[in-house]
């Protein structure tokens, strides 16, 4: 399922954004030394680096029409958060819109005449007791 | 340079937060898979910036870390001598 296309190019696979992540900082009587925070034996760098990744796809994706913001220069509404990493474009939008219009409905009467032949084999179905096909007779 | 949380005392374990930038693929399982990691951000400038903007923190107790960048400044003449001497 396609979740983010670039309108300008087509990708819907490859994306970047930008992210915080939290890193470890040692201080020694040499300098200091810059690694990924470990706690408890899990990579907590990782982990803040990948929740907040998850974070912002799911933000960008409930809230559709609030990341955008209009850009007067090109004249598109601008994704703020994520980018195309193929063509730099930042115009990533979801591929469908979740708008959906009232289906323009029939008169009533139209659509009774039209359903009658699927109305007349339920009651017929109904008012017979045993319309089944008979698959075995010993 | 000494880094020292005036919290608790710890000088050793701090965290910074710093701004990647992140390229991520989505998979056909509805999945994220990340390809690469950048850093935005150089740590020296958040290590001199941290007394009016600080984002260090003390990994024990969390709260914002002190940095003395010289740590002579504040030790006179004397001292000095004498712990020049004692150097020798």
């Amino acid at each position: 399922m396609i979740k983010l296309m670039c309108i300008d190019c087509g990708n819907y696979t490859y994306f970047e954004t930008d992210v915080q992540g939290i890193r470890s900082v040692e201080p020694t009587a040499e300098g200091m030394i810059i690694k990924d925070s470990m706690i408890e034996s899990s990579n907590y760098t990782d982990e803040t680096i990948r929740g907040s990744l998850i974070d912002i796809i799911d933000y960008v994706l409930k809230q559709s029409e609030q990341i955008f913001q209009f850009d007067p220069d090109t004249g598109k509404y601008h994704n703020q958060y994520i980018t195309c990493s193929r063509c730099g474009s930042k115009v990533v939008t979801p591929p469908y819109s979740e708008w959906n219009p009232t289906p323009d409905f029939m008169p009533l009467g139209d659509e009774i005449l039209e359903n009658r032949k699927d109305y007349q084999q339920l009651r017929k179905e109904k008012r017979d007791d045993n319309n089944l096909p008979i698959l075995w007779k010993p | 340079m000494t880094i020292t949380c005036p919290s608790c005392g710890n000088h050793k374990k701090f965290l910074v937060p710093l701004w990647v930038r992140c390229t991520f693929r989505f998979n056909e399982d509805g999945t994220i898979s990340i390809l690469h990691v950048k850093q935005l951000e150089s740590l020296e400038e958040k290590l001199a910036n941290q007394n009016s903007f600080p984002s260090l923190n003390c990994q024990e107790c969390g709260a914002e870390a002190e940095i003395d960048f010289n740590e002579f400044e504040s030790i006179d003449n004397t001292q000095r001598e004498k712990l020049a001497l004692e150097a020798i």
